[in-house]
């Protein structure tokens, strides 16, 4: 499993890298602009970092199996090892994502103090509100991830309607997290329909349910060959 | 020893291997053969945990091997289309494996690139189909594990390279015994290599012999045709070779000593028989 999860950060690292400098030359670039031309009132950081982060994990789970799986097959590891790996790299990377996004909040305020202050309206960071941050962003990551590696295992076990068929309840953790936790439209992310805890508590749920889902959906896939 | 009892795999309607019975003992070289579509690759997919077989077992060591992480480490499975990212460099793939395989020797496998003479800094995606064989035989015989499974890894591949592929097989084999199940359509150029030969077809066995008893399951006559006609006669005749005045015939099924006797007398040479030419009329008679 260890071996695994190292390999994949391994390979991914450099990926990973270069997609979050690019996210931080856009948000920049953007700040930039907007700062010239009007007073924004809110963090572009946490929109454009907090969408981008979770869409990429959801790609990153929906070509996990595809990419990788036969891969480590070829090279003796099992289904089950493979799983485990995978999910504790993608755990991790989901856990990275919902640690840097408050940090970037911390630094993107900073920079505003340097250069000027904030404009009005734009969320006030602090160590109380990156916790939140945090809280809020680390099962929206999770959920993305897990729908992606749902979809993702749907796709490579069975044929190609069902796994279309299949990305309904696949995307429902992403989705979960997403509306009860406030990923959309919300800056900072806010939890909506449930207190924070209840809301927490049914994407965990959704989203470790999926896990288990996946995992029975691949634990004894045949391994399919390349194409060509 | 590999056991493989009842064995089936289907695909759909399709049956690919039909109730398969077969005993392997480990530490030799099977030489795998079938025609096209009589199983191997499913055989050797099922042997690598790649697939669940439809019905019945398979025991390495009196163990089933399906998702068993010492005895998936233990065995190499190298496909004809080849399991590597299409856009990794072959030194990547090599460090890959060397990664995930405790046994894989990288130094040997820096040797065998050079000795096909692939560039390690070439993708996967810009080598040509011969080159990306020589890629498999690498990843094959490198990864040094008991259990090397290669199906159909010469494709592509030129004269010379496959001649540098059935050495360093035999070289590494004899200085790293392990179990290679080699499948193959280049029976005559390879055939010297098994010391047990398995012909499968339509999913079903029609042979496991140790390649010297195969060979003896047939005779090659030579000698003037009139000669080798009426020496043959009557008799199955594999395959008939005719140069001016000289004919040779592939009999089916070995000579008693007063055969060979009037074969002496009416001045005929007696040889051991071709696999490939026992193959062919082994699966053609199952058609």
């Amino acid at each position: 499993m260890i071996l695994v999860a190292k390999s994949l950060a391994r390979t991914y690292r450099p990926v990973v890298l270069w997609f979050l400098c690019a996210v931080a030359v856009i948000v920049a670039a953007v700040s930039i602009v907007a700062a010239r031309v009007s007073d924004t009132g809110f963090g572009f950081w946490l929109i454009t970092s907090g969408h981008a982060t979770k869409w990429w994990l959801l790609i990153m789970g929906i070509l996990l199996f595809a990419t990788y799986l036969k891969l480590y097959v070829a090279n003796g590891v099992t289904r089950h090892d493979f799983l485990l790996g995978s999910a504790l790299f993608g755990g991790l990377t989901a856990g990275g994502f919902a640690v840097l996004l408050p940090i970037g909040h911390g630094i993107e305020q900073l920079v505003w103090m340097i250069v000027g202050t904030p404009p009005a309206g734009y969320p006030a960071f602090s160590a109380a509100e990156a916790v939140r941050e945090f809280g809020h962003y680390l099962p929206i990551e999770l959920g993305f991830l897990v729908s992606g590696a749902f979809i993702g295992a749907a796709f490579y076990r069975f044929a190609w309607w069902a796994g279309l068929l299949l990305i309904l309840p696949g995307i429902m953790p992403a989705l979960a997290a997403d509306a009860l936790l406030g990923g959309v439209g919300a800056d900072p992310p806010a939890a909506r329909g449930l207190p924070y805890a209840g809301a927490l508590a049914v994407s965990l749920v959704v989203t470790v349910l999926m896990a288990a889902m996946i995992g029975a959906t691949m634990r004894d896939v045949t391994i399919r060959r390349t194409a060509g | 020893m590999i056991s493989i009892r009842d064995l089936t795999v289907r695909y759909g309607g399709t049956i690919a291997v039909d109730h398969l019975d077969l005993d392997l003992p480990t530490g030799k070289i099977y030489g795998l053969l079938g025609r096209n579509g009589s199983g191997k690759t499913s055989l050797l997919s099922v042997l690598a945990s790649y697939r669940r077989p439809s019905a019945g077992t398979i025991a390495v060591d009196g163990v089933d091997p399906f998702e068993n992480a010492e005895l998936m480490g233990r065995t190499a499975f190298i496909r004809d289309t080849l399991d590597v990212q299409q856009q990794d460099r072959i030194r990547a793939v090599l460090d890959f494996a060397a990664a995930l395989r405790s046994t894989f020797d990288r130094g040997y496998a820096d040797k065998l690139t050079e000795m096909f003479e692939l560039n390690p800094r070439k993708r996967v995606s810009a080598l040509s189909r011969g080159q990306r064989s020589a890629l498999g035989v690498v990843l094959g015989l490198a990864a040094r594990a008991p259990l090397t499974l290669l199906d159909e890894t010469y494709l592509g591949m030129d004269a010379a390279a496959r001649d540098t592929f059935y050495r360093e097989l035999l070289a590494d084999y004899v200085a790293h015994p392990r179990t290679v199940i080699l499948s193959t359509h280049l029976i005559g150029e390879v055939a010297d290599l098994f010391e047990r030969v398995v012909i499968i077809d339509r999913g079903r066995l029609v042979l496991h012999e140790d390649a010297d008893v195969l060979r003896g399951r047939g005779v090659t006559v030579t000698g003037p045709a009139a000669a080798v006609d009426a020496f043959v006669a009557g008799r199955t005749v594999l395959s008939v070779q005719s140069l001016g005045g000289v004919r040779a015939a592939t009999l089916y099924g070995g000579l008693d000593d007063a055969e060979t006797a009037r074969a002496d007398a009416a001045g005929l040479t007696l040889g051991p028989v071709g696999i490939q030419d026992l193959f062919i009329h082994l699966t053609g008679a199952q058609r």
